[in-house]
């Protein structure tokens, strides 16, 4: 079991501080769910972890050895807010080359894959790319998986499809999920970490999310 | 990891019809003003270079994170289908070069005398 390290993050956006004391760990077999306000740095962490993006400062390691771009050799894969899929080619050539082979009969059994394989996904609707797309980062051959936003434009049926796969893609993957929609995250997760003033607050209770002004009631 | 050929093929598919373009125009002027213009092509064949990634970057970002997914990063792609590209521009000389010698041992060149 790999145990992925993210630490001593700095980053500064126009002279403004947005992360600075963050201390984030995730095991293979976890699931994180990582809360925090509009513009306090959730999705900037995790490009920095997936190696997209450049911090000041950044240690990410995995089992303690540093990685400098954590999609190298598929250690992370990372579901970015946008669509990520070339639109001219079919989805299940695409699905091929990034699902692992392990996973393929699950993926493959998906009633979102078995309606559009053979579809560009220019040809799929924004919410069922979303939910195509999410899908291929769970089944991905990753060790890591990087959900940012995953339950955003889909709707509230498709989410409750998403949360089972998450948990049992959990048993072999470690996976750090992020989004507003605080009552999903808080379902599918095993810890939480809130992220305020650029620092991580690891949360114990659900009650400290009202303590440090993220939610106003549960 | 991804199969990378395959990869390469659907990351250069899109820029292809452009880099051709660059190509044949090329093969054209190398036809008009005679093989002493074929290092001033490479130059031209970078340029394509340099505009297909300006736009690619402007155009097609989103799509980048489909190959870093798949274990590569954006810098080995582009190496990997510019290095596809300038072989194919070297095939078209190489052809281009045989055919004159064979069937057009006496090609006089129009331009530039």
């Amino acid at each position: 079991m790999y145990t992925l390290r993210a630490d001593s993050i700095e980053l500064t956006f126009d002279g403004r501080k947005i992360l600075q004391d963050v201390h984030l760990s995730c095991k293979q077999g976890e699931v994180i769910g990582l809360l925090g306000r509009n513009g306090c740095g959730k999705s900037s962490l995790l490009k920095i972890i997936f190696g997209t993006l450049n911090a000041a400062h950044r240690y990410v390691g995995i089992d303690d050895k540093f990685i400098h771009k954590g999609y190298h050799n598929n250690r992370i894969a990372y579901l970015p807010q946008h669509n990520y899929l070339p639109t001219n080619i079919r989805i299940d050539k695409l699905a091929r080359l990034l699902v692992d082979p392990l996973s393929w009969d699950d993926f493959a059994g998906l009633p979102i894959y078995q309606r559009y394989f053979n579809k560009t996904a220019g040809q799929v609707s924004g919410g069922e790319l979303r939910q195509l797309e999410t899908m291929m980062i769970i089944h991905s051959r990753a060790d890591f998986i990087l959900l940012d936003e995953p339950f955003t434009h889909i709707s509230p049926i498709q989410a409750d499809e998403f949360k089972p796969v998450i948990r049992a893609c959990a048993k072999r993957k470690g996976i750090i999920v992020t989004d507003h929609q605080y009552y999903n995250i808080l379902e599918v997760s095993d810890k939480v970490i809130l992220l305020k003033d650029g620092c991580t607050k690891h949360i114990t209770n659900n009650e400290e999310l009202i303590t440090y002004g993220y939610i106003s009631g549960i | 990891m991804a199969n990378i050929r395959t990869l390469t093929w659907y990351f250069y598919k899109p820029i292809l019809a452009w880099n051709i373009g660059f190509s044949i125009s090329a093969i054209f002027y190398i036809l008009v003003y005679g093989p002493r213009v074929t290092g001033f092509m490479f130059f031209w064949k970078a340029v394509g270079y340099a505009s297909t990634i300006f736009l690619q970057s402007y155009s097609a970002k989103n799509v980048y994170m489909y190959y870093r997914n798949a274990g590569y990063s954006i810098k080995r792609m582009y190496t990997y289908a510019l290095a596809f590209d300038i072989a194919i521009f070297i095939l078209m000389l190489f052809i281009l070069f045989t055919a004159l010698h064979f069937f057009a041992p006496h090609y006089v060149y129009t331009k530039g005398r």
